[in-house]
């Protein structure tokens, strides 16, 4: 009987379903301080004057920190959340990276809307929040950079000494030989596409809770946080305290799609250290909207070469990223761009370049799609529009240059940033694209489409598919024990924030173990609980810490059945594992379960082990990815268009995926829900606005708009699995892939229903107002 | 997010919560469903020194619709009250059309129509439909009462007639004759949402020609607006698309929408025009009787 | 500022406390009764995660001031289950379809659909959505919620 690959209900529902969860604004803890951020109200300006004095009379204000208090304690965060990029895919990138810096509070400049300036630490949230209006600031304001372009320019002011020209990073790659592939085609063709700037925005806004315990010296920390490994790493290194004193735990988490380490994360476990009293830290909505890291804002000037067939032969795109005040990611969405531009197609010749900008904005970085989404927003757009010159259906142009299954696994020419090369590992592209043609009855909507006309209604189809690199390293780890009453614990760095880990984990163990679900506890989201962790985030939980899971509890079975071999006095290829228990082949009743197992593997005199087998049932794994697996999917929208008012309604939407061995079926078409429904609100409804001085104009939910239960129809999901040959389950990522492919297909779908109208869309999202100025624009030209 | 502090009192009859008026001034506020004021007091974009809670006054909560179609609503009825009002939404369609648009369930199982008045956003339903009909408004003070027109009530931006120490007990609607269309047409980005454009209809039809038609619209500009030039355009002709269009288009001198994230203002503009044509042809098939 | 005297019943007990007039109900609920269960996702009245029942009807604990509740009937998550830890019918259907992941928004869901199955839900996937569309998700896409009201509204005809 195999877990793997069962419908199983979820271990973690119970207490989510009754109100019993602990997310970060349930904990409290005695003698507890709230927090409130005073944020700069200006994009960039210098810091002339702070008097906190009004503020620390208010009765019930404990603290007000600035950044002066801090001088000498410690300093700014200088470290970047990346692993160093290998220096061979440095060179063949031609990367340029300048230093990172960012204040925890900030000194003399600010250089953002946003940025903090103080921290008041109050009995409560109310009080706390009256102090900050008591606190005087005053600001000279500076030249606000809103845009790349105006930051690149001559005579821009630079904004950090160690960036000149404001340019963080960039690289220059690509593959093959453009300039002979651009000079050969029969056409090509050059546009300019736009991908606005939005964010996570789970319905949980950031936290943190922080104690410093006096008597042991210890620290410990709550936080709405991905890594929380990686996050104790930098709180040991900028506290200057060992790392074993320190216990970051991620609590049940509301959701969470993209993240870094905050500056609060650091700034309020150091006060909590100072102040010796715990602090908790509660975001609100509109601090999330404004300080919680943004994505995508990207600038594409794309080239396409291609031939009257319809092949593409070349593919240019030199980009910019409006990466905001600080780039901590430095290269990660925009390389993760890169090298998820081509998608399933093959394009040997392919030349990119990939700017990241500095502005007085939030952070840009990953969010669920991590840049992705922004590729395959270009790509599809440029394969729907070489059909549409050429005149041929976008179906027939994608079955033309989708990678033939029989080519794969197929290099792609070019470095991932984890030093390994782009190679597509498994799938069938042109398989998955029939499949799902086929679900969505793409032949037969012509039909369709003509019926709908006659009754006033203009609906239509797109396409869009996608590739991701999931599973990124470095690595994961999995410790697993069996305790003597026979029950099973398996301890993680990858920490659910709605993944159903604790299930599908759970799952993978009882197959590897012999035991049944039932009989395994999952825990993660805890430094203590194991030594060395990665986190969740970038489709990789699934991959690493599955198959971290996997193999150390192969190990500890093959422990078991030493043992138990021993105590039954026969040999190990005699024994059958199943459910938690070890019997003989043949002797059902004599048998042993894990607990007695366990018990004679317990340490002391009467224990019973074999030769050379040393005592405890536990095992460590950790799964070093070789590079990342390569999941992919197919989707098709239909849309409906109200041409008078440019509103869309999504009508149907089909997904056929491929995310390798699919451990939970549930969970994963759960994911491809959840990612569907993210898109869409990409594509149609989520956009961040800053006006010319820099003030960020989505103030509230009613500016920032998600996408409803009326936004979002049921969505058709089938699979199309290729195993990854690179880890022993075969296992690819399923958490973001879809995501990344609504905005295209909508886009495309617009285009078809509006159809005889040529109706241009390079920017995304497709608000209302952006779709009739584009009916408007098309039906100007006919005039 | 949390509101600033401010004192507070909750009155258990009118004349009380009149005499609290009274004495607080300018700088108070009326409580009522809070749908609106919580969320200015969260943002702490609106900061009263002092509430004054009146949800306690029940018999602030009744409805009544006559048969000669004037329909009292006291000042405290919720939006879901007047929503699910079955007599009412078949003597007069475009108040269920329009009020089911306002928030969701849970924001109209609280918010009030006297609130909503009292608010005067130009984004509001209830404010476009005292437009729509002959609709007075019952204010009560210390010193005493008087009525306000509607056309009187919405004087700016969030802004009313009312002096603070005022409260609105009461709306009356005059609704139109049983053979009259109305309806209520809203293009929102998100069902519930605040309406980008939306645009209200009364319409009668005799002997084939409209003989009396309202109309008022919503999110365009400072207040609601009743476009009178649009309204002359539908009088004595066939209610044909043409004519339809036509008076839609007189829309246009009457309205000053306003850009934000949403859109730009000639985007409203546009759409303002085009909800007044939903409008008036959703009402014009419902008029004589007939449901559309 | 001083406190008022609240006096309400909670999921059947009577809960006695005080708060300022500014305190929101939900902040009350959790700050002062331990009724985590709702939870805070926008504070101005969009997200809905905050959504409990009064007198029977769903409303946006964010937007009340706790000192309005005083005297009223409120039901919260903690009391849909049974006193013996069974689940009511709308717990159950949810965990059957998967329709949780994080389970943020999950309490306020539960209460909005307690109330619209009161009142007699409609199978029809549109209105279910319209009528699911005041409460937000960012994980599960709806498809699976939309699928347990379904089958509860079935159920229920």
């Amino acid at each position: 009987m195999s877990y793997i690959g069962q419908r199983l209900t979820r271990k973690e529902d119970n207490h989510l379903l009754t109100g019993r969860g602990l997310f970060l604004g349930d904990i409290r803890l005695p003698r507890m301080m709230e927090a409130a951020i005073l944020r700069s109200p200006i994009a960039h300006g210098e810091i002339t004057r702070i008097d906190t004095s009004r503020a620390l009379e208010i009765p019930g204000v404990h603290a007000v920190v600035t950044a002066q208090d801090l001088e000498g304690d410690i300093g700014p965060i200088t470290r970047p959340f990346y692993k160093t990029i290998p220096e061979h895919v440095a060179r063949e990138t031609n990367l340029v990276v300048h230093p990172y810096r960012a204040q925890l509070l900030a000194a003399e400049k600010v250089f953002r809307v946003g940025e903090p300036v103080a921290v008041v630490l109050a009995v409560d949230r109310y009080v706390a929040e009256d102090a900050l209006e008591a606190i005087e600031v005053e600001y000279e304001p500076l030249e606000p950079l809103t845009d790349p372009m105006s930051a690149m320019r001559d005579g821009a002011p630079q904004l950090h000494p160690e960036v000149p020209g404001n340019i963080h990073c960039s690289f220059h790659t690509g593959s093959g030989d453009v300039i002979a592939a651009f000079e050969d085609a029969e056409h090509t063709m050059s546009t300019h596409i736009r991908v606005g700037r939005s964010i996570g925005s789970p319905i949980e806004t950031r936290g943190v809770v922080a104690e410093f315990d006096r008597s042991t010296g210890s620290l410990s920390i709550w936080a709405t946080q991905q890594k929380p490994h990686l996050l104790r790493s930098y709180l040991s290194e900028m506290l200057g305290m060992p790392e074993a004193h320190i216990r970051v735990v991620s609590p049940d988490m509301g959701g969470s799609f993209g993240g870094g380490i905050y500056n609060e994360e650091i700034l309020l476990p150091f006060l909590a250290t100072r102040l010796k009293r715990p602090i908790r830290w509660i975001e609100d909505r509109r601090e999330n909207l404004g300080n919680a890291r943004h994505t995508r804002d990207q600038y594409h000037d794309v080239e396409v070469a291609f031939n009257s067939d319809g092949t593409i032969v070349g593919l240019k795109d030199r980009f910019l990223i409006d990466a905001g005040a600080y780039n901590p990611f430095v290269i990660t969405l925009s390389y993760n761009t890169a090298a998820h531009l081509r998608s399933e197609f093959k394009i040997d010749n392919f030349d990119v370049e990939g700017i990241c900008v500095l502005t007085n904005k939030r952070d840009n970085t990953p969010v669920r799609g991590a840049g992705r989404t922004s590729a395959t927003f270009v790509i599809d757009r440029i394969v729907d529009m070489v059909a549409s010159r050429l005149g041929q259906d976008p179906a027939d142009i994608r079955r033309k240059n989708l990678i033939p299954g029989e080519m794969m696994p197929y290099d792609m020419g070019m470095l991932y940033r984890d030093g390994g090369r782009i190679v597509y590992d498994s799938g069938d592209y042109p398989a998955q694209f029939e499949k799902a043609l086929k679900l969505a009855d793409y032949e037969s909507f012509r039909a369709k489409k003509l019926a709908a006309r006659e009754e006033g209604r203009r609906i239509g189809i797109g396409i869009s598919a996608h590739v991701e690199g999931s599973g990124f390293g470095p690595h994961e780890g999995a410790t697993i024990r069996i305790d003597e009453s026979g029950h099973v614990t398996v301890h993680s760095g990858s920490n659910p924030h709605g993944q159903s880990h604790e299930t599908v984990l759970a799952q993978v163990c009882a197959d590897a173990l012999g035991v049944t679900p039932d009989q395994v506890t999952v825990r993660a989201g805890d430094t203590d609980l194991i030594a060395h962790g990665g986190g969740t985030f970038a489709s990789r939980s699934a991959v690493t810490a599955g198959s971290a899971v996997h193999a150390a509890a192969g190990r500890l079975r093959t422990k078991v059945l030493a043992i138990a071999a021993g105590i039954l006095e026969v040999s190990e290829h005699d024994l059958v594992v199943a459910d938690g228990s070890i019997a003989v082949r043949g002797v059902p009743d004599s048998s042993l379960s894990f607990a007695d197992v366990a018990r004679a593997a317990a340490p002391g005199p009467g224990s019973r082990l074999p030769e050379g087998i040393g005592p405890g049932l536990e095992e460590t794994d950790y799964f070093v990815p070789p590079t990342v697996t390569y999941s992919s999917g197919t989707h098709l929208a239909v849309v409906e268009v109200d041409a008078e008012t440019g509103m869309v309604a999504v009508l149907e939407y089909y997904v056929v995926d491929d995310c390798g061995l699919i451990l939970n079926p549930t969970v994963v078409d759960g994911q491809q829900h959840g990612g569907v429904a993210h898109g869409v609100g990409n594509a149609l409804l989520e956009e961040v606005f800053y006006d010319e001085s820099g003030q960020l104009l989505n103030a509230s939910f009613m500016d920032y708009l998600l996408p409803t239960a009326a936004d979002v129809p049921s969505i058709t999901v089938e699979h199309e699995t290729h195993l990854s040959p690179l880890n022993p389950l075969g296992i690819k990522g399923a958490g973001e892939g879809a995501a990344v492919s609504p905005p295209a297909a909508i886009a495309n779908a617009i285009i078809n229903a509006l159809e005889p109208l040529d109706i241009e869309i390079t920017e995304m999202p497709m608000s209302p107002s952006r779709v009739w100025r584009a009916i408007q624009e098309a039906q100007s030209v006919g005039d | 997010m949390k509101p600033p502090p401010f004192e507070y009192s909750r009155p258990d009859s009118l004349e009380e919560a009149l005499q609290t008026l009274h004495e607080v001034g300018d700088d108070g506020k009326v409580l009522a469903g809070g749908q609106s004021l919580i969320p200015l007091l969260a943002f702490r974009m609106a900061r009263p020194s002092h509430l004054t809670d009146i949800t306690r006054l029940e018999n602030l909560k009744r409805v009544t619709l006559g048969d000669d179609g004037l329909l009292s609503i006291g000042a405290l009825a919720t939006h879901r009250m007047l929503e699910t009002n079955e007599e009412l939404t078949a003597r007069c369609p475009a108040i269920r059309d329009a009020v089911s648009q306002i928030g969701h369930v849970a924001i109209r199982n609280r918010g009030t129509v006297g609130g909503s008045m009292a608010h005067a956003d130009p984004a509001a339903e209830w404010p476009a439909l005292a437009l729509l009909f002959d609709t007075r408004f019952q204010v009560r003070s210390k010193s005493g009462e008087r009525q306000v027109a509607a056309d009187e009530m919405f004087v700016s931006y969030m802004t009313t007639a009312l002096s603070p120490d005022e409260l609105l007990v009461e709306v009356q609607m005059q609704l139109p004759s049983t053979d009259a269309g109305t309806s209520f047409v809203e293009v929102a980005r998100r069902h519930g949402d605040f309406a980008l454009a939306g645009a209200g209809s009364v319409v009668q039809i005799e002997d084939g020609v409209i003989s009396s038609a309202r109309i008022s619209v919503m999110s365009a500009g400072l207040t609601p607006i009743r476009a009178g030039e649009a309204e002359e355009a539908l009088l004595g002709g066939e209610p044909n698309e043409d004519l339809i269009a036509t008076a839609a288009h007189r829309v246009d001198s009457v309205i000053e929408p306003m850009e934000d994230v949403h859109g730009p203002a000639d985007y409203k503009r546009h759409l303002a025009k085009v909800v007044t044509q939903r409008a008036v042809r959703t009402a014009v098939g419902r008029a004589g009787g007939g449901s559309a | 500022m001083t406190k008022i005297d609240i006096r309400f019943v909670v999921n059947g007990q009577e809960a006695v406390g005080a708060a300022e007039p500014r305190m929101t109900l939900a902040d009350y609920l959790r700050e002062e009764l331990g009724l985590t269960g709702t939870h805070l996702g926008c504070e101005h009245g969009v997200c809905g995660a905050c959504t409990i029942l009064l007198n029977g009807e769903t409303v946006r604990s964010c937007l009340m001031l706790a000192v309005q509740a005083d005297g009223q009937i409120l039901q919260t998550v903690e009391g849909l289950e049974e006193p013996d830890g069974r689940l009511h019918p709308v717990q159950e259907a949810f965990s059957r379809h998967h329709a949780l992941q994080c389970g943020f928004c999950t309490p306020g869901f539960l209460m909005s659909v307690v109330e619209f199955l009161e009142e007699g839900a409609t199978t029809d996937e549109q209105q279910i959505r319209e009528r699911l569309s005041g409460n937000l998700c960012r994980c599960t896409g709806y498809h699976n919620i939309v699928r347990a009201v379904q089958e509860l509204a079935e159920h229920q005809s």
